[in-house]
């Protein structure tokens, strides 16, 4: 179980290292295509590891270990200080940072939950601005225009929730802040999430992240797969009220302009939203990855994982 | 801060779709190549080949090849261990060395494999001017020779084979003190 656990971290780091890779030599592929090539990241050694123990039994014997792994964590027992290996310290401080990594982004997320649902009461959207923006909206997309929760508070608050039947919650704060073709470029973009089911894969996400809290690569992965997933909202959104420029407007309002107000996770939050608004901003971020070219990459992820052992 | 947004943005160089494959193939050579070099590091620090694992305990690398060498314990008590390695391929065999507590320039180096041979990664021949061969308790005999070493000192090397063990002993002390030393150890063998 030891084993497997350092399998998975080790495979965790070798796969996010080259995913990370792969995007930031080709910045011009689509959001989809980032998108499954973070799923690869953050799948790829969850179940390959499991997969090649119970499959390749023979791949963690020496010979293979010596003469074919490009990589064999018992290499590394050798180095050792006061009778602890090298290799048994680094997969404990790899978990000890995924741990952290993982903590990161769950204790503000779960804080912040918290804090919204005392935010403010629910009332009905009287003079219906919301509502006929968010039908529009999703007329554009075309897809249902999901059901709207209008929030009382001066808070700007917009975010797509539900697992099965997501629906969109604002706030009457965001309808005084955003400029009308902000606030149907921002809906446009919870629209996209509410189409794609985007929170459902979202908690996903949650679950996946805190059962294998120990791999550090799997939480950068799966942090990059959030960002990616917004990122497709957002050039779903530009392509639906077709200006790219007023949708970075509205990310830009609502994150608002003065850091010294800021926690460190709203900081985050806000450089993540500014990437984000330079990606929805670029030209040419159009090339997809086909079906056999997904393939051909899980393929050589595939392999290169089953040659390093830990 | 929309502006420097559209200026970063503006760095993006479209590529063409054909490209992605061969970017893909040199990132994975680029992953193969790095995973080698971090598997090669513990052999740069230990200078050992790969298949050689430096033990921290007897019990560690008897434990790891199967081999047994408590006797070396027994035998030499006092003499300090200076290195203990294993291996298991391509056969399992134990090298552990030892420094006369009274002359640290007095060392001692008993393998022993489950072979008819120590394997050279662990025991690197060396070449020998003069072989004699000498009796061992329990009617075995062993081949005590000369070795020159590139420094251009001389070891003696004490080998025998008991059982399906073979043993080599390397000494830089007096021959006769290797006799004695081997003695001792071919007595403890099955």
């Amino acid at each position: 179980m030891d084993r497997l656990a350092a399998e998975i971290v080790v495979h965790g780091v070798v796969a996010t290292s080259v995913v990370a890779l792969l995007i930031h030599l080709q910045p011009d592929l689509s959001s989809s295509a980032r998108f499954r090539l973070w799923l690869l990241a953050l799948l790829g050694p969850v179940w390959l590891a499991p997969l090649y123990a119970l499959l390749f039994p023979a791949r963690l014997a020496d010979a293979f270990r010596d003469d074919w792994a490009l990589f064999s964590g018992s290499h590394w027992t050798s180095v050792a200080w006061h009778g602890v290996g090298a290799g048994a310290v680094m997969v404990l401080l790899g978990a000890g940072l995924g741990l952290l990594l993982f903590l990161r982004d769950f204790v503000p997320l779960a804080a912040e939950a918290g804090s919204a649902r005392a935010r403010g009461r629910e009332v009905a959207d009287r003079s219906g601005v919301l509502t006929s923006a968010v039908a529009r909206a999703a007329q554009a997309l075309d897809t249902s225009a999901p059901a709207l929760h209008m929030w009382n508070t001066e808070d700007a608050v917009l975010a797509c929730r539900g697992l099965r039947r997501p629906v969109i919650v604002a706030s009457t704060g965001l309808v005084r802040l955003l400029a009308p073709n902000e606030l149907a470029a921002a809906l446009a973009h919870e629209i996209a999430h509410a189409k794609w089911r985007d929170p459902a894969r979202g908690w996903v996400v949650v679950v996946l992240r805190a059962a294998f809290f120990f791999s550090p690569g799997l939480q950068v992965a799966a942090r990059a797969l959030v960002q990616t997933m917004e990122s497709a909202a957002d050039d779903s959104a530009a392509r639906a009220i077709g200006d790219a420029r007023t949708v970075a407007q509205a990310l830009l309002k609502m994150v608002g302009d003065r850091d010294d107000r800021l926690t460190a996770w709203q900081r985050w939050k806000k450089r993540a939203i500014e990437h984000r608004c330079a990606l929805v901003l670029s030209p040419g971020r159009t090339v997809s990855v086909s079906a056999a070219g997904m393939a051909a990459m899980a393929t050589g992820l595939a392999l290169l994982l089953f040659f390093t052992v830990a | 801060m929309l502006e420097a947004a559209l200026h970063k943005s503006s760095q993006g160089v479209p590529r063409s779709p054909g490209r992605a494959f061969a970017v893909s193939i040199m990132v994975f050579l680029a992953a193969a190549l790095a995973l080698r070099g971090v598997d090669a590091i513990p052999s740069w620090f230990s200078g050992l080949p790969r298949t050689v694992r430096a033990c921290a305990t007897l019990e560690e690398a008897e434990e790891l090849t199967g081999v047994e060498l408590g006797a070396v314990w027994s035998a030499f008590r006092g003499w300090h261990p200076v290195a203990i390695r294993a291996t298991r391929r391509p056969v399992a065999a134990i090298a552990v060395t030892l420094r006369n507590p009274v002359e640290a320039e007095t060392e001692l180096a008993v393998y022993r494999s489950l072979d008819d041979r120590v394997p050279e990664s662990l025991c690197p021949p060396l070449p020998s001017f003069h072989a004699i061969n000498v009796p061992l308790p329990k009617g075995r005999t062993a081949t005590l020779k000369a070795e020159a070493l590139s420094s251009g000192g001389v070891l003696q090397e004490l080998e025998w084979t008991a059982g399906r063990e073979h043993s080599v002993v390397r000494f830089t002390g007096r021959t006769v003190e290797l006799l004695r030393l081997g003695r001792l150890l071919a007595e403890k063998d099955p």
